[in-house]
């Protein structure tokens, strides 16, 4: 009954283990085809286990943007916005290369792979054009 | 309550699933996904689908609302969560609340949840000099559901 998980990785290790070799990819449940993030042992809600790994486009439209006001010793402002992948989930991460204040709600925007405290991170950055 | 009262919860719920996931070492996994991962087994164990769960009790020391929490992570919002945090005997007391909540009609499946990664983390000795604890500590995680 016990499972031995030795030795395999989580799913959100994982997840951090295709970003270091640089690839942005999220689960998606064979059976229901949808996507979910973040990286998790079942689908959320239904507990489908049939998941597979898709690399992403990486591409989103910003839900909403938050400024978070810092200290300039500290490292500045900084942007937190609510990203909908073009793929249907949303996740939070950064949006970088703009004044963190100036992001709007409904701008295109693209992933990339960063790292944030040591970590490989996604932030995404303005789609121009 | 005396024991005459506890007995009238006597035969009136029972476990009908049961899973442990990740004993031993269970490297580059968390708290949460071994918890997560064990509620999916005991589901599986007892037949029964993560959308019927509306009670959710669970306790780690990795997590202050770990019921939220876990509920959060499943994907689920249960009618019923208790996150009691009182060490070893924390689901002795889901259990018991969880029989209470089932027998009063509240709920009809309940999940009682436990996970920790304390001997396979990555930082394990920061984490037990952050908790005061010391190194004999084992990993498990293992659940009941009860119907």
């Amino acid at each position: 009954m016990a499972e031995n998980l030795n030795g395999t990785e989580g799913p959100e290790q994982q997840f951090k283990s295709y970003l270091s070799q640089g690839k942005f990819m999220i689960q998606r449940s064979k059976s229901l085809n949808q996507f979910f993030f973040h990286p998790r042992v079942a689908f959320p809600g239904t507990g489908e286990r049939d998941l597979e790994w898709v690399e992403v486009s990486g591409k989103g439209t910003v839900h909403s943007t938050s400024c978070n006001r810092r200290l300039p010793e500290k490292g500045g402002d900084f942007n937190v916005s609510l990203i909908t992948l073009d793929e249907g989930p949303r996740m939070m991460a950064r949006v970088e290369g703009i004044d963190p204040d100036k992001v709007e709600i409904g701008q295109r925007v693209k992933a990339r792979i960063t790292s944030l405290k040591g970590e490989p991170a996604i932030v995404f950055d303005i789609l121009k054009g | 309550m005396n024991q005459n009262d506890i007995n009238k919860l006597r035969g009136k719920t029972a476990v009908v699933g049961l899973a442990e996931s990740g004993c031993g070492l269970a490297s580059g996994w968390s708290a949460m996904e071994i918890m997560a991962n064990s509620v999916h087994d005991a589901l599986d164990d007892a037949g029964i689908k993560l959308n019927e769960v509306d009670g959710v009790f669970a306790a780690t020391a990795f997590h202050s609302m770990a019921a939220m929490s876990l509920s959060e992570y499943l994907g689920i919002k249960p009618k019923f969560a208790d996150g009691s945090q009182i060490g070893g005997s924390s689901f002795l007391s889901h259990i018991l609340t969880a029989a209470i909540a089932l027998d009063a009609g509240l709920i009809n499946v309940a999940v009682v949840a436990y996970g920790s990664n304390q001997k396979s983390m990555v930082d394990l000795k920061l984490f037990l000099r952050r908790c005061h604890m010391k190194l004999s500590m084992n990993q498990g995680c293992q659940l009941l559901l009860m119907h």
